[in-house]
């Protein structure tokens, strides 16, 4: 019977170990810092700081983090499709004298 | 004059051709920003902004590129069509730098907690979009507009000089900007999928580019041809106000 209670209590532990063990991890990913990249999936994020500017401990993964991935977007797009709109009512302007001033026989 | 004419058209048929293709490639590269690459493990969703932001640098130095290319070409056989892309492809410069200094401090916000530093490649991408905000504010700046031109040309070549320098900026100096990760000789640091992703982004930006360099170009033209006929017309009307004068 004893023997059962301790079997029975190991496989009921045997997750929370599991976790237990995957949570070193997923602490080192979470705080990992450029200097200990290598890792495939790093883009090397900010360097160690000596000036007093601050760093980047943890990844962001606020809302603010989408929120200033969606202006980025946006502005990008935004003033490339503002340029091109605005090329094309310059053709459009320019046409318009061209035309102009062929009727004028020039 | 129909030289020109079709010249014009021809470019313009390029241009629709290129734009067809770079609105696909937008698409294609926006499905691998959005649904194909994984989030980076240590900046989280903001990393997507540097799909945006550093095929916008390699742009912009593309065309501040061409610019040193054709304003030194054009200052030794002086052809007007050479002044016309440079201009063109300042502008255009001018426009992916501004999404280059807006983008970036979008990152830096989050990753460093600071919108901007002082720091080298920083400050030397700043005083690169002054230096071409200047290129414009010369042309327009001399009487004769050929000076204007020629000294365009010379601010051109020079300003281009800031663009390897803010390239190995990062190397040389203590930078809190991020080093190279695709473009290093001992091979790419990131996973694949972001590699390719942002191989893919610096194709479909070079194509929107050379779209809108050839809109750009199309439209100087343009204007130019418009110059000149109103030119004439002033010329020819002066010259039969003249002759009533004398009669």
């Amino acid at each position: 019977m004893r023997l059962l209670l301790l079997c029975l209590l190991l496989v009921s532990a045997a997750p929370a170990a599991t976790r237990a063990q995957d949570l070193p991890a997923a602490a080192e990913t979470e705080v990992a810092t450029p200097l200990d990249a290598g890792a495939p999936t790093s883009v090397n994020a900010a360097p160690v700081q000596s000036n007093g500017l601050p760093t980047a401990p943890t990844p962001p993964r606020t809302m603010r983090a989408y929120w200033h991935v969606f202006v980025a977007f946006a502005v990008a797009w935004a003033l490339l499709f503002g340029y091109v709109v605005a090329l094309g009512r310059r053709f459009g302007s320019l046409e318009r004298e061209i035309r102009r001033l062929e009727g004028t026989g020039v | 004059m129909n030289d020109v004419v079709e010249s014009q058209e021809s470019t313009r048929r390029w241009a629709v051709i290129l734009s067809a293709i770079s609105g696909l490639s937008v698409l294609a590269t926006f499905w691998l920003i959005f649904f194909y690459v994984p989030t980076e493990r240590e900046m989280g969703i903001v990393q997507r902004i540097y799909y945006v932001h550093v095929p916008s640098a390699w742009v912009a130095f593309l065309a501040f590129g061409i610019v040193a290319l054709c304003s030194l070409v054009y200052l030794w056989i002086r052809d007007d069509r050479l002044d016309a892309i440079a201009l063109s492809s300042a502008e255009l410069g001018l426009v992916f730098t501004t999404i280059v200094l807006i983008t970036g401090p979008l990152w830096g916000k989050i990753a460093w907690g600071v919108w901007w530093v002082w720091d080298a490649r920083l400050s030397l991408t700043l005083l690169l979009w002054f230096i071409y905000v200047g290129y414009f504010m010369l042309r327009g700046a001399t009487e004769n507009p050929e000076r204007g031109k020629r000294f365009a040309a010379i601010l051109g070549i020079v300003g281009a000089v800031d663009i390897p320098l803010i390239h190995v900026s990062v190397l040389w100096f203590r930078s809190q900007h991020p080093q190279p990760v695709v473009l290093r000789a001992e091979g790419p640091t990131a996973d694949p999928e972001i590699v390719k992703t942002l191989l893919f982004s610096f194709l479909t930006f070079t194509i929107v580019f050379f779209a809108l360099l050839l809109l750009r170009y199309g439209l100087e033209r343009l204007q130019r041809r418009v110059d000149a006929a109103t030119f004439r017309a002033a010329t020819r009307s002066s010259s039969i106000n003249s002759q009533g004068a004398v009669r």
